[in-house]
C-alpha cells in the first residue's frame, strides 16, 4: 500500500497543534533519545544521535568523524545530493516505524519557503510547544526567529526567496559535467561530502533554511549563535531537519512534474548503479541503488500530498514565456557546442559592496551575446571562508553607488552559505573546495539588453549581504568581525 | 531529408569540431599513443643482441619521460579536460597546456632523481629483488587508509587567475599539485617502473591506474579496492618467477 507524506502545516490546520503524525513522531524520537548514551559517541544504530551522525558528526577537532563507516556519509555539492538524502529519509522513516510499530507512519514535510503562503515560514506549533514536558520536537538549538515562532527568514525579503525557489524549479537540467546551471548538482566522478557544484535546489531553499533555522547573525552577517540546523555535523539532531528534507525530496518530484523536459539522468549508468547503505532496525542494513529510488511510489512506497508548483511558474491555461524559451533552448542540446567561459574575475570578495567587473571575450560561435537562443550562466566558484552571512544576493549591472536591494529585477540569484565552514577545511573528507553555485541569467541578460544596459564586453557583479535581523533589543549590533568569504572565481558562461 | 553530397564533408568537419570541443583533452591521448609507439620501438630495439647495452643516464631519463607520457597523461586527462572547460574559451588549450607542463615537470624532476639513484646505486642491471619488493609495497599501499583518503580528495580543482601570466602560472601550479597527488598515490609503482623497462609491466600498471579512475558507479568502492592490489601482487609474483628462472 502506498503511504502519503503530508504537509505538516496542512495537518496542523486540520487537526490542531498536535496532529497525530507529529504526536507519533515526538514519541518515536523520545524512544530513540533513550537509546543514546549519556556521553560519548552513539552506539545504537536506531538511536537518535546515531541517525543524525549518518549525516554528519564532528570529531572534536572541527573535522568529520569517520570512526564509524556509517557516519558522515551525507552527499552535498553533486548529483548525489538528492538521491542520497532520499535514501537517508527512507531509512530513517523505517526506524521511526520500527519504534512506533506502525509501518504506515510517514514523514511529513515542511514547505518552509512557499511563495503562495508565507505563513508556512513559521515552524509548526508542535515544534515550538514548551507546555509539553520534554517535548522532543522542541529544542533551544535554533535561531531566535525560529524559536520565537516568527518567519525563519526574519527581515530577508520573502519575495526574493520565493523567486529563488522558482528559479530552482525552472532549472533546465538535472545535472551537467560542464559547469552550467543545474537543478540537482554537478556530475561528479567521486563522492562528495561537500564541495563540487551545488544544484539550485541545494542552494535555496535547502541551504538557506538550514542556516536560518539554525543560526543567529549580527548585522555584518557574523554568526553569533550556531544551532543544530546550521552545520552538517549537527543538522540531523533537530527534528525539523527531517521534515525540511522531506520537502526538498518532494520538490525534486515537483520539478520533474513541472515540465516534460525535466528528467533525471536515467541514461547514465554511473549515476543509476551507485548504491548507498544505511543501518536498519534489528541490526540489519538496507541498500538502495539510485535507480531504485527515482520513483518514490514503486521504489519506496510513498507519495506526497501535493506536487503543485508555485503559482508564479504554473499559471492556469498558459505556458510561461520563461519555460517556453527554456524548452526551445533545450532542444538539440547534444548537437551543440560545449559551454564556453567568456569572462572571469578571480579572488572576489562577497562581502565588499564594490562592483566586481568581469571582462568578457568571445566564444567559438561568432555571434554577439544578445542573439538567442543560447543560455547564459553566472558561476560563483570555490567560495571559502570562516564567517559568512546566511545569504548573499547576486546582482548584475546595478548603477554605481546604488543599493542593489532597490533593483530586485537585477537579481541574478541567491547564494546560500550553508556548509561554508565544512567545505573550507582540508581533512579526510574535504580539500577546501568551497561552495559553488551557478545561476542561469539568460532572462536577466535579455531584460538588460532590452533596457540597453547589457555590454558584451563586460558585466558588473554586486553582492549584497542579507541577514534576518535580530528579534531582540540588540538588533543590528555587529558583534563579530567582518565575514571573510571569497570566491576563487566569478565566471560568465554561454552555451 | 536528403543531404547534398557536397555538404557531407562540411557536416563531418562540423561534427569533428564539435567532438573536439567537447573533448579538449584529445591531444593528450595522441601524445600518449605516440609515447607507447616509441616505447614499443625502444623495447624491440633493446631486445636485439647487436644494440643491447646498458642505458646511459640520458637514455634512462628519456625512457622515463616516455613512460610518463604513455602512462600518466591518460590518468591526468580528466583533470586536463576540466581545466580546459573551466578556462576562458579563448585560452582553454593554453590553460590545459600549462597544466600539463606543470604535471610533466613534476614527473620529470622525480624521474631525474630516481634515475640518478638507480644508476648511482648500481641498480641499473636488473635489481629484480628490489623490483619485487617495490611491487609488493605498491600492492600494500593500494588499499591503505592514507591512500584511500588521497584518492577521495583527488577530484578537487582550484582554478586561479583566468588570464595573463598569472593564469599560466596558476595552471602550471595546478598541474604540479595534481602530479604531487598522483605521486603520493602511486609512488611504489613508480619506483618499480624506474627499476624496470618491461613493457608488459608498464601496460599492466597503466591498466591498474586507469581502472581506479574510470568513470562508473560506486566510486567509493573503486578507490583503493583490493582488486588492483591483487593484480600488483601478481606482478610481484611474476617478477619473482622471472628472477628465479
Amino acid at each position: 500500500m502506498t503511504r502519503t507524506r503530508v504537509d505538516v502545516w496542512t495537518a496542523t490546520d486540520a487537526e490542531g497543534d498536535w496532529p497525530e503524525v507529529l504526536s507519533a513522531y515526538e514519541r518515536a524520537i523520545g524512544t530513540m533519545r533513550g537509546l543514546d548514551p549519556p556521553d560519548g559517541p552513539p552506539t545504537d544504530p536506531v538511536g537518535w544521535q546515531f541517525q543524525a551522525a549518518i549525516h554528519g558528526r564532528e570529531d572534536g577537532n572541527g573535522s568529520a568523524d569517520t570512526s564509524n563507516p556509517f557516519w558522515c556519509n551525507c552527499q552535498h555539492g553533486s548529483w548525489f545530493f538528492l538521491p542520497w538524502h532520499r535514501m537517508y529519509l527512507a531509512a530513517f522513516e523505517r526506524v521511526i516505524q520500527f519504534h512506533l510499530e506502525d509501518d504506515e507512519w510517514s514523514l511529513p514535510y515542511w514547505y518552509a519557503i512557499d511563495p503562495d503562503d508565507v505563513r508556512k515560514a513559521v515552524l509548526p506549533p508542535a515544534f515550538l510547544d514548551r507546555t509539553l514536558d520534554d517535548n522532543n520536537l522542541q529544542t533551544e538549538m535554533r535561531s531566535q526567529h525560529a524559536k520565537a515562532g516568527r518567519p525563519f527568514s526574519g527581515d530577508i525579503d520573502p519575495d526574493a526567496l520565493g523567486r529563488a525557489l522558482e528559479q530552482s524549479l525552472l532549472a533546465q537540467r538535472y545535472t551537467t559535467a560542464s559547469g552550467s546551471s543545474t537543478f540537482g548538482g554537478g556530475e561528479r566522478a567521486d563522492l562528495s561530502f561537500d564541495g563540487g557544484e551545488r544544484g539550485l535546489l541545494e542552494n535555496v531553499p535547502h541551504g538557506l533554511v538550514h542556516s536560518l533555522v539554525g543560526n543567529d547573525y549580527d548585522a555584518n552577517g557574523h554568526p553569533v549563535f550556531e544551532g543544530w540546523m546550521g552545520s552538517f555535523y549537527t543538522a540531523g539532531l533537530d527534528p525539523i531537519f527531517w521534515c525540511h528534507h522531506s520537502n526538498i525530496d518532494r520538490l525534486w518530484d515537483v520539478w520533474l512534474r513541472e515540465d516534460d523536459s525535466h528528467t533525471n539522468p536515467t541514461d547514465d549508468q554511473a549515476f543509476l548503479d551507485t548504491t548507498f547503505t544505511f543501518p536498519a532496525p534489528e541490526g540489519a542494513t538496507v541498500t538502495w541503488s539510485v535507480a531504485e529510488v527515482l520513483d518514490t511510489e514503486s521504489g519506496l512506497g510513498y507519495v506526497y500530498e501535493s506536487y503543485d508548483p508555485p503559482s508564479a511558474i504554473a499559471p492556469p491555461g498558459g505556458v510561461p514565456a520563461e519555460r517556453e524559451r527554456v524548452l526551445a533552448a533545450g532542444s538539440g542540446r547534444e548537437e551543440a557546442m560545449p559551454p564556453q567561459v567568456l569572462g572571469a574575475a578571480d579572488d572576489v570578495s562577497l562581502t565588499s559592496n564594490a562592483a566586481v567587473e568581469v571582462p568578457m571575450g568571445r566564444g567559438a560561435v561568432e555571434r554577439d551575446l544578445t542573439a538567442g537562443p543560447e543560455r547564459v550562466h553566472l558561476r560563483i566558484e570555490g567560495v571559502t571562508g570562516t564567517r559568512a552571512a546566511p545569504l548573499y544576493g547576486v546582482y548584475l549591472n546595478v548603477p554605481a553607488g546604488a543599493d542593489p536591494h532597490d533593483f530586485p529585477a537585477l537579481r541574478a540569484g541567491s547564494f546560500a552559505t550553508f556548509g561554508l565552514a565544512e567545505t573550507s577545511r582540508t581533512d579526510d573528507q574535504h580539500d577546501a573546495e568551497g561552495l559553488t553555485a551557478v545561476f542561469d541569467i539568460t532572462d536577466l541578460r535579455d531584460r538588460l539588453t532590452e533596457a540597453g544596459r547589457w555590454d558584451d564586453t563586460r558585466v558588473e557583479v554586486r553582492f549584497s549581504t542579507e541577514v534576518p535581523g535580530s528579534p531582540t533589543d540588540d538588533a543590528g549590533t555587529p558583534a563579530g568581525p567582518e565575514p571573510d568569504l571569497r570566491a576563487r572565481r566569478v565566471a560568465l558562461m554561454v552555451e | 531529408m536528403t543531404t547534398l553530397a557536397g555538404e557531407r564533408p562540411r557536416l563531418a568537419r562540423r561534427s569533428v569540431r564539435r567532438h573536439l570541443a567537447w573533448h579538449p583533452e584529445w591531444w593528450l591521448y595522441a601524445v600518449a599513443a605516440a609515447a607507447w609507439v616509441a616505447l614499443l620501438a625502444m623495447s624491440l630495439a633493446m631486445s636485439m643482441p647487436m644494440v643491447a647495452h646498458t642505458l646511459s643516464w640520458t637514455e634512462r631519463w628519456s625512457h622515463w619521460l616516455l613512460m610518463v607520457g604513455a602512462m600518466m597523461l591518460p590518468v591526468a586527462a580528466r583533470q586536463v579536460r576540466a581545466v580546459a572547460q573551466r578556462s576562458l574559451w579563448s585560452r582553454r588549450q593554453r590553460s590545459a597546456g600549462w597544466f600539463v607542463v606543470g604535471y610533466v615537470a613534476l614527473w620529470a624532476a622525480v624521474g631525474a632523481g630516481l634515475v640518478t639513484i638507480v644508476i648511482g646505486a648500481g641498480l641499473d642491471d636488473g635489481a629484480s629483488d628490489l623490483l619485487v619488493v617495490s611491487l609488493l609495497l605498491a600492492a600494500a599501499w593500494q588499499t591503505s587508509a592514507p591512500r584511500r583518503r588521497l584518492v577521495r580528495r583527488c577530484e578537487a580543482l582550484k582554478l586561479g587567475a583566468p588570464s595573463g601570466l598569472a593564469g599560466d602560472l596558476d595552471c602550471a601550479r595546478l598541474g604540479v599539485r595534481s602530479g604531487v597527488r598522483c605521486l603520493q598515490e602511486c609512488w611504489p609503482a613508480m619506483i618499480a617502473m624506474a627499476l624496470s623497462q618491461s613493457l608488459v609491466l608498464m601496460v599492466g600498471l597503466t591498466v591498474v591506474l586507469l581502472t581506479e579512475r574510470t568513470r562508473g558507479a560506486n566510486p567509493q568502492r573503486r578507490g583503493g579496492r583490493p582488486l588492483e592490489a591483487w593484480v600488483l601482487a601478481g606482478f610481484a609474483a611474476a617478477a619473482l618467477v622471472v628472477a628465479l628462472t
